[in-house]
């Protein structure tokens, strides 16, 4: 057993991050009751996962931020998701929670945690940004400064065209 | 051998720039130091969570292996402690090996785990991952009208760590036992309403046990569509749960929420009688709490009997900021005349209105007869500033008084505060300086004296993020042990002084 605890270390030391690295699917429920698959979700574009709970002050302190990174880059394709973590209890506060602060993007309740341990998220809040061919290319546990989280979105989506500006 | 080979042909894949998508993170924790009353000198241990996935379209298969050693002692541990195969296909998921579920809100079953958390068994001294998760297989179905989900496994003892073994010469403790085997079927007649049951059967692995069984019926009705034209919205959930074929017990969960837009109201009742099934978890209805003191504060469900309510309003003044108040009460009774009560009020303030600094205010006072509190009063202030240049300073300042009924003194406080430093490239430093007269803590279990008066825990957090694929910990000082809890499940840490550090990787 020792030898094969060594060589799984040694793989998770020597490894370099070159290898993109894809996300596997997954099928959680809204707060309504409908369906959300990832995979369906990056048939338009990238997708923004985003792992909350509402006893989370810097998850909250953060949401603000992430609505206005989707109203700004909705309609060029990116699906910010709201992954609650609030488990069983969830469905109950979290509408409380939302209504009030104007969250506009979508919210699936995990309230298993499977999809939590699936993206082996760690902490909350962590954001997860999701390329349409399922490379995650970036990961940010903790409150963090959206400028990066801004820059790899920008690379994800077409460019504006220059006409775009003045409409 | 046969998984030797398995990883072995993953890491030659991952080699091959063609196949791709072999994913490897790892939580590597370091310590140098002591607990205290436990250790008479420090000692250096290592645990190292490594997570090999692999993924291919819909398919996900992968192993989780920990490694624990403590220099100069019989404690490690070496082991494979999950591994798992998941392929998911629209609607359908089906799992075999470890995996994580829940059936209704939990009443019956709820496999799960507490991510990022690494606890010491006091027992055991073996540091380790609690997981209350299955080991067996899981299938889920889900269409616009019809929810069905069927497992079979055996469950992990949360609080039994991997490696942990007993008598002489020692022998290893089943961390899984007995079979659990069950499902969850549940309609939507119309589309706010879901109607649905659970059912569940122990087989257990010591021929002449109570064979346990438990069932559930549950509503979950979306209001919203009825009050939405009076800009209003709300929901009711129910779940009545009995177990049976053994020692008899019943459950009841009611939970629902009213608002509009900037008032919210959510309200939850709880009734459990003998339902601890060591693979459910009833939902709790405390809050939950980040701020230290509080979090420590948190009372603990006890499933095998507890009846109580939370109801909490949420007031948002857009540009202003969030007011919340909280009721909580349970009531356990725990034999003929042993009744023990919690109770807990709590008023926050969010300051939300401007962009460059963050301001809460908190207060707090209840009591915990489980926890020998009679009466507890916790106020606090949390700001975070934020420069022109990005980086910010943040004070967390928390302070409590209580009393217990017992104890010399009976009467003590703590106080809890916190200066940090936040740096927008992803590093950050934060002095702690924790104080307490807690005659329970004060006195130093590792001295024969008994110590009055009050003790300060000093320590230091250095963190960092270094790209996508790495962040570090590192905590020098001397932090309390006893109650933590996260995402409402609680569980015990260990008082530490040393050094820690941490290391996620994620590729």
């Amino acid at each position: 057993m020792k030898k094969l605890i060594w060589l799984i270390i040694y793989f998770s030391l020597t490894i370099v991050p070159a290898q993109a690295t894809n996300v596997s699917d997954f099928n959680l429920a809204a707060p309504n009751g409908k369906r959300l698959q990832l995979s369906k979700l990056l048939e338009n574009g990238p997708v923004l996962l985003d792992f909350w709970a509402t006893w989370c002050k810097p998850c909250i302190q953060g949401m603000p931020k992430l609505d206005e990174i989707h109203q700004k880059y909705k309609d060029r394709g990116l699906t910010v998701v709201g992954v609650n973590e609030d488990g069983p209890r969830g469905q109950t506060r979290i509408r409380p929670f939302l209504r009030g602060r104007n969250i506009s993007f979508k919210i699936a309740i995990d309230s298993d945690g499977g999809v939590m341990k699936q993206m082996q998220v760690r902490a909350l809040p962590t954001t997860i940004l999701i390329a349409p061919d399922g490379e995650i290319v970036l990961r940010q546990a903790g409150l963090s400064d959206p400028k990066p989280l801004i820059e790899a979105i920008e690379m994800l989506l077409p460019k504006k065209e220059a006409g775009d500006e003045n409409k | 051998m046969k998984i030797s080979k398995i990883l072995l042909l993953m890491g030659l894949c991952w080699a091959n720039p063609i196949s791709a998508q072999i994913t490897i993170n790892t939580l590597f924790e370091m310590q140098r130091g002591k607990v205290p009353g436990s250790d008479t000198t420090s000692v250096s241990t290592a645990y190292n969570q490594v997570n090999v996935d692999f993924s291919q379209k819909g398919f996900q298969a992968g192993i989780r292996a920990e490694v624990y050693n403590a220099v100069g002692t019989s404690r490690e541990v070496y082991e494979i402690t999950q591994k798992y195969a998941r392929w998911n296909h629209k609607g359908f998921r089906l799992e075999v090996g470890n995996y994580n579920a829940i059936l209704g809100r939990g009443l019956t079953l709820r496999a799960f785990e507490i991510p990022g958390v690494v606890l010491e068994s006091q027992l055991y001294r073996l540091r380790y991952s609690p997981t209350q998760d299955m080991a067996g297989a899981y299938a889920s179905w889900t269409s616009g009208y019809l929810e069905a989900k069927a497992l079979i496994g055996q469950p992990a003892v949360g609080d039994i760590p991997p490696g942990a073994t007993t008598g002489n010469p020692p022998r290893d403790i089943a961390r899984r036992q007995d079979w659990v085997s069950g499902g969850e079927l549940s309609i939507r007649p119309v589309s706010p309403i879901r109607l649905g049951g659970t059912i569940l059967n122990v087989n257990p692995d010591t021929p002449g046990d109570d064979n346990t069984g438990a069932w559930s019926s549950f509503a979950d009705i979306d209001l919203s569509p009825a009050l939405d034209k009076a800009g209003l919205y709300g929901s009711f959930y129910g779940e009545y749960a009995k177990r049976n074929g053994g020692p008899v017990g019943d459950g009841l969960y009611l939970s629902g929420n009213l608002g509009g837009s900037r008032l919210g109201l959510s309200f939850e009742f709880k009734d459990y009688d003998n339902m601890g099934l060591r693979f459910n978890a009833p939902p709790s209805l405390i809050r939950e709490h980040t701020a230290f003191l509080l979090n420590k504060a948190t009372h603990v469900l006890l499933s095998i009997n507890e009846k109580g309510y939370q109801t909490e309003a949420t007031y948002v003044q857009p540009n202003v900021g969030t007011l919340t108040a909280n009721v909580t009460y349970a009531k356990n009774t725990l034999g003929p005349t042993v009744t023990t009560v919690f109770k807990e009020r709590h008023f926050s303030f969010d300051l939300e209105k401007f962009s460059d600094l963050n301001l809460g205010i908190f207060f707090n006072w209840g009591k915990d007869d489980l926890s020998g509190i009679n009466r507890r009063r916790i106020a606090g202030v949390v700001a975070e500033k934020k420069t022109t240049s990005g980086q910010s300073i943040g004070l967390d300042l928390q302070y409590q008084r209580a009393s217990r009924p017992f104890g010399d003194p009976q009467k003590f406080t703590d106080a809890y505060s916190l200066i940090s430093w936040k740096h927008p490239k992803g590093f950050g430093a934060a002095l702690i300086m924790d104080r307490t007269s807690d005659p329970f803590e004060v006195d130093r279990p590792e001295t024969f004296d008994i110590e009055t008066g009050t003790r300060a825990f000093w320590s230091i957090n250095l963190n960092a993020r270094i790209s996508t694929y790495y962040d570090a910990v590192l905590f020098a000082g001397e932090r309390r042990g006893g109650t933590a809890c996260t995402s409402g499940t609680c569980y015990q840490v260990l008082p530490f002084k040393g050094l820690e550090m941490r290391v996620n990787t994620y590729f």
